[in-house]
């Protein structure tokens, strides 16, 4: 389908034209970006959200955002770790608001029951393990857990995420340290 | 060093997903319980990172990049510039602005179907004031110009300001706007008005030929007449006679 353009008559056909080369050198970059960028941000929402369909729908709000954005981002060259913090928080709310709609309705039909207890090896094996290990990620601090989850992510060394998020990398060590240690604590 | 504080430093070890260290390889060696204890942890560990890894490396859909395309088509400034231009664009607006007028027009058209102000002030110009001059006093003529200077002064008095109590509008009884204060004397004054027309009405009712019919007057009674003597009546004059000399 052929694209219709807009022209107003007040301006000049010269700044129209700089205007809409400015316009494609933009998006061609942005979407030379997308290609490398779009997945990382689709596992980081899928991550977060533990689900195909919220996640595809979260990553592409983030990225039509970073779009909305790209112009202003005056260092291109931190424009991954700039998505991965779109999505990540764009993640987090969605994953606060399903679980405070989850949480409602669990309380309205019926009681809080406490799982049982028991050893790691059965925890593993079942499959309460993985809701059990969903949860106490949930209730990690935000730094430590976009590191637990770039860390996890493949291709990701310790050194890349902490390149992406520009913090040193000691900080990295220190925040996934701690993240494990508190999720070995209770899962144990 | 007791199996407590190894114990500690094996989880920490484990959670570092580092080696341990000579004496603590020394200790695990020679301790079960903290040689159990650290393979748990580990054992643990390396499931939390498998969970993880599995729940952040699932495969794409392959509709992400396509749809997301899509939407950055429509994202674009020109697609967003096309959007505006098409008429579809603005159907929910017109579509709203055409229910607004529709209210607006139907308010309108029930307000004219109620006696309108005109009327009202047609109304009023059959004040009592205004029906003894016009239909009791000889100068019909002049005053009629003047009534209805007066009903179009109160038809426009009263389009600005609307009555408050509609329901006497449908009534037969003519209405003046008035101050609260006057409106009793206005009323008696309205009475008395009714009670003179109504009597100079009848008076200066014409009757129609056909409906006269002979006056009937009766007799005149006349007493019968006391004649008297006259003798006394000359005696009378003389003595004025003797009077006057």
């Amino acid at each position: 389908m052929q694209e219709l353009v807009l022209i107003q008559p007040g301006r000049t056909a010269e700044t129209d034209l700089q205007r809409g080369a400015t316009e494609a050198a933009l998006r061609r970059e942005f979407e030379e970006r997308l290609a490398e960028c779009g997945p990382l941000a689709f596992r980081v929402a899928r991550g977060v959200l533990r689900n195909t369909a919220d996640a595809e729908d979260v990553a592409q709000d983030a990225i039509l955002r970073a779009y909305r954005r790209f112009d202003k981002l005056r260092d291109r060259g931190r424009f991954k770790a700039w998505l991965v913090r779109i999505t990540f928080r764009l993640a987090l709310d969605r994953a606060k608001s399903a679980n405070r709609r989850q949480h409602r309705e669990t309380l309205w039909s019926r009681p809080e029951r406490k799982p049982a207890p028991a050893t790691a090896e059965d925890l593993a094996a079942a499959n309460q393990f993985r809701s059990r290990l969903d949860h106490a990620v949930d209730e990690l601090p935000e730094k430590q857990r976009l590191v637990l989850l770039l860390s996890a992510i493949e291709g990701h060394t310790l050194e890349e995420v902490a390149a992406l998020l520009k913090i040193p990398m000691g900080t990295v060590k220190s925040r996934l340290f701690f993240a494990r240690k508190q999720l070995a604590e209770k899962l144990r | 060093m007791t199996c407590h504080h190894y114990k500690q430093a094996l989880l920490e070890l484990a959670a570092a997903g580092v080696e341990p260290s000579p004496e603590l390889s020394a200790h695990l060696q020679a301790c079960s319980s903290c040689h159990s204890t650290f393979e748990n942890e580990r054992s643990l560990l390396a499931s939390i990172d498998s969970c993880l890894s599995s729940s952040a490396n699932s495969e794409i859909p392959s509709s992400f990049i396509p749809t997301l395309r899509a939407r950055l088509q429509r994202e674009s400034p020109a697609a967003q510039a096309a959007r505006i231009t098409n008429p579809l664009f603005w159907l929910p607006a017109i579509a709203a602005a055409a229910v607004i007028l529709f209210i607006f027009a139907s308010q309108d058209r029930r307000i004219k179907s109620q006696p309108t102000d005109e009327h009202l002030a047609t109304k009023r110009i059959e004040s009592p004031v205004a029906t003894a001059t016009t239909s009791a006093s000889p100068s019909q003529a002049t005053t009629a110009p003047i009534n209805a200077a007066v009903g179009k002064h109160f038809a426009r008095k009263s389009a600005i300001m609307p009555d408050k109590k509609p329901s006497r509008a449908g009534s037969s009884e003519p209405e003046i706007l008035v101050p609260p204060d006057q409106e009793i004397l206005l009323a008696r004054y309205a009475n008395q008005f009714r009670r003179h027309h109504q009597s100079s009405a009848t008076l200066l009712t014409e009757v129609a030929p056909d409906q006269t019919a002979p006056l009937q007057v009766p007799l005149i009674q006349i007493a019968e007449l006391d004649v008297k003597p006259l003798a006394d009546t000359q005696r009378d004059g003389q003595q004025n006679d003797l009077l006057e000399k």
